[in-house]
């Protein structure tokens, strides 16, 4: 059948990409409260990245750079622009992108080693997230051409499908694409001599090695975002958000969606976001389902909190979740430290603490 | 001075030489509630079916009140003031509930819309939500019992027999019965019921009797009796702690998710319905009669479909499927065994073999298939022994087993396919105890071989007892997921109600 009149057909009976259905949250995926009933370590306003090299854990939190491994917060560096990403390397290193448009490797010190501000012909526009690849690489998730980071939900509900990956030898200055028009690129982990890197609209982690790009892991039930590295050999993944059965819908009505971006406020968009409940104008969170006064944990999320553990092998081992009922929504990142999770909820800008059973 | 409102003298009843009931003594006295418990096969139903005329003994003496009687048909039963209830409903399907509850007594000026104002309040008055002007076909089964228990109470009989009256009602129901039983017994009505579920006898009944292999072998007070004593007088051995008596301590970890269930709508009866089944585990589904349970496994292999427009998705192993006909999902590995065994689940007058080799012909045939006796001889007597189908012959049809061996012969015939994905759908319905945990024994071999199994019940302690996961639904769709580990009887049922 011609792809138009399937399309035509799935459209009209609901079926294929029009099935407008989201995967099960049940099995490993099972909610819970884990990340609302978490320590708060530290609040930072405007909280996004979060890193750890085994000896120091770094929160970036609009731009600045903030070390978390103390008792309280302590500064370590401000820059003159938003930090998008951070990542931290051996002998001390740190990477920071700065208003994901360029790419900075810092020393110990703090000296500047390398920069980066294209990819191939093109400008950066949306580094998203950053990951040492061995000593003298840096793997580089660029999210968008069209659109700054904070303007994540302008790319998903223009459908935008300009990400990129790429692998930067920062020592020789070569720069080797590993994945373009990406469906929002956001997320990059080096594993094994592969690349790990997360496609949110497109509900994916995809594996890049020698032998190319296959899916680890597919039809997620949230909108995947940065990866970071576990002890055990698997890696912990983060969702900023989880999908719903009305936002899947919005993003087929192609008619509708145009004039939602047009004619309302982005704050009020029916999308999903990182957190919830400021204005009574935004869509209900829960969609309102309630039951003898009881927001229905089950209810469909507009922001959720969600970390998944995933095994080596790409099985989803068990997961971590602030409940539509929650605060510490939109996680971002994480990152493993002296035994415990950190997590980055963006949503609340408070780091979390989960100990680890 | 308690008074014997019916007797049964050194009662025996032969089926072709074989005896049935053989030299039963049995005392019912008046206004008690009487259980009477024992395996499929032991003689209650028979010994009941004496009392209510459906028929006669062979030898011994039946007395109501004191006077020998024999007792050749219900209708003199009921004169007798006996009346019964039977497990299998004997209602008339294209009639409706009022007419089913008045067959019989119906005015010479029959005015329908009197008969169903005069059901309404009747119905009403039992607190039985059933619609009279409903037709009884599209009833479901929990609802035909409502009405057969409502006929029996409507024909103001004085003992009324009961036989397995709870199979088929949800807890909700079972409660409205029990307040039901206890009226009946306060208005004087002696009440006897058969029941496999024991723990409704100990909390219903003042007297049990226990029979076994058609031989009386206790009566005693309701006091005097534990579950570990009724269960080891039934079957004469020790089961209590292999039944439903061991809380779980660990789960199987899930394997690959095999099934999955997205966004599935169904008429009204299905809402949205989403689900994951993984292999090597046991996915128990609790839910009360109406939440969607059976319907949306239908769905799944292939029996009935969903909504034609934005139905939803089910997928196998990360592929959507959607079957037209059942035999398409037996051909990818999806195995439904039904909770209606009688209706959909045999051809009950083949034999076991027959049966077993059917099955198999339901995954391999094809349109020039060939079918050889020899070979249903042969899948049908290694099945049949595997899962422990006792026949007296190799020959003996179906409809002559018990209700536990037609239910091992049931999964036999699936289990035959080979499947991956098996759904068990009210395993134990109408199954005595010593089948149960023979059933119960083959879903823990199975989800250890690696095969994802779903069990839907609507009792309880089995699907605490099986599941690795429970999945609780309610008004068509899952709404909460438990471990076993932590799931409590209280949290399934808060779940499934509110």
């Amino acid at each position: 059948m011609l792809p138009t009149l399937r399309e035509w057909r799935d459209q009209l009976l609901g079926r294929g990409g029009a099935a407008i259905t989201v995967p099960v949250m049940d099995g490993a995926l099972k909610p819970n409260r884990i990340l609302d009933e978490a320590a708060v370590v530290a609040e930072l306003p405007g909280l996004d990245d979060i890193a750890s090299d085994g000896a120091h854990l770094v929160a970036s939190a609009g731009p600045t750079l903030w070390r978390l491994d103390g008792d309280t917060p302590v500064e370590l560096r401000r820059f003159d622009a938003a930090v998008t990403a951070i990542a931290l390397g051996a002998q001390g290193r740190v990477a920071v992108a700065l208003a994901g448009q360029r790419v900075l490797v810092l020393d110990d010190g703090g000296a500047e080693l390398a920069r980066l501000d294209t990819l191939g012909a093109e400008r950066l526009h949306a580094v998203n997230a950053l990951a040492f690849d061995r000593e003298d690489a840096l793997l580089v998730s660029d999210g968008s051409l069209r659109f700054a980071p904070a303007q994540w939900c302008h790319d998903l509900m223009t459908r935008g499908h300009s990400g990129r990956v790429a692998r930067w030898r920062f020592g020789s200055a070569g720069v080797e694409l590993l994945a373009q028009g990406q469906r929002h690129a956001f997320g990059v982990l080096a594993q094994d001599g592969a690349v790990l890197h997360s496609e949110s609209w497109r509900h994916r982690v995809m594996r890049t090695d020698a032998r190319g790009t296959q899916p680890l892991l597919a039809e997620l039930p949230g909108y995947p975002s940065r990866l970071a590295a576990a002890a055990d050999g698997g890696f912990w993944l983060t969702c900023f958000a989880c999908r719903t059965q009305l936002v899947e819908f919005v993003l087929r009505e192609d008619a509708y969606r145009r004039r939602m971006v047009a004619e309302i406020d982005p704050r009020y968009w029916i999308a999903p976001a990182l957190s919830s409940g400021q204005s009574f104008l935004e869509p209900l969170q829960g969609a309102g389902v309630k039951s003898m006064g009881v927001l229905k944990p089950w209810a469909p999320p507009r922001s959720y909190g969600l970390v998944i553990k995933v095994a080596a092998d790409g099985r989803i081992e068990r997961s971590l979740h602030s409940l539509v009922d929650g605060h510490h929504h939109g996680v971002t990142a994480v990152a493993e430290h002296a035994g415990a999770l950190y997590v980055a909820s963006k949503g609340s800008g408070r780091v979390l603490k989960v100990v680890q059973p | 001075m308690t008074e014997t409102v019916v007797e049964l003298r050194r009662a025996t009843k032969k089926y072709a030489g074989v005896p049935a009931i053989d030299g039963v003594d049995f005392m019912l006295e008046r206004g008690e509630i009487h259980a009477l418990v024992g395996e499929n096969g032991a003689g209650k139903s028979t010994l009941t079916k004496v009392m209510a005329g459906v028929v006669t003994l062979t030898s011994g003496q039946l007395l109501v009140e004191g006077e020998p009687v024999m007792l050749a048909t219900p209708l003199e039963a009921r004169q007798k003031g006996i009346a019964m209830v039977f497990q299998e409903t004997s209602l008339v399907p294209t009639m409706t509930v009022a007419q089913n509850l008045y067959l019989g007594q119906e005015a010479f000026f029959n005015r329908l819309r009197g008969v169903y104002i005069s059901a309404q309040q009747f119905l009403q008055s039992l607190n039985f939500d059933v619609d009279p002007t409903a037709t009884v076909g599209m009833l479901g089964a929990a609802k035909k019992q409502m009405v057969e228990i409502a006929r029996a109470v409507l024909h103001k009989a004085r003992v009324i027999i009961f036989d397995e009256p709870t199979a088929s009602l949800t807890p909700e129901e079972k409660k409205y019965f029990f307040d039901l039983v206890l009226s009946l017994q306060k208005r004087d009505v002696t009440v006897i019921f058969i029941s496999h579920a024991l723990e409704e006898a100990l909390l219903l009944a003042d007297r049990i009797t226990v029979l076994r292999d058609g031989k009386h072998v206790v009566t005693d007070l309701k006091r005097n009796f534990d579950r570990a004593r009724i269960v080891k007088a039934m079957v004469g051995r020790d089961l209590s702690q292999t039944l439903y008596g061991q809380r779980k301590t660990h789960v199987r970890s899930p394997g690959e998710c095999l099934l999955s269930v997205r966004n599935l709508r169904m008429s009204s009866v299905v809402k949205n319905n989403s689900l994951s089944v993984f292999a090597g585990q046991v996915t128990g589904v609790f839910g009360l009669v109406g939440a969607g349970r059976t319907e949306t496994f239908k769905v799944v292999a292939g029996l009935i479909k969903r909504d034609f427009f934005h139905g939803g998705e089910v997928l196998l192993r990360g592929k959507p499927v959607r079957y037209r006909v059942g035999r398409h999902a037996v051909r990818d590995g999806i195995a439904y065994i039904t909770e209606d065994r009688k209706l959909e689940g045999f051809f009950e007058t083949m034999s076991v073999a027959q049966n077993i080799y059917m099955g198999l012909l339901g995954k391999v045939g094809g349109a020039f298939r060939m079918v050889s006796r020899a070979r249903a001889k042969e899948v049908g007597a290694r099945w049949g022994e595997l899962l422990k189908v006792r026949a007296t012959s190799k020959d003996m049809k179906v409809i002559e087993l018990s209700g536990g061996n037609q239910q091992k012969l049931v999964i036999a015939k699936s289990l035959v396919q080979d499947p991956d994905v098996i759904i068990f759908d009210e395993p134990t319905r109408g199954v005595d105890v010593g089948a149960i945990t023979e059933i119960h024994a083959e879903i823990n071999r199975l989800a250890d071989a690696g095969k994802a199994v779903v069990v839907i019940s609507s009792y309880l302690p089995e699907v605490m007892a099986l599941s690795d996961r429970i999945l609780v639904a309610k008004q068509g769709k899952v709404v909460v997921e438990f471990s076993a580990i932590e799931a409590t009887q209280e949290g399934i049922m808060y779940a499934a109600i509110h």
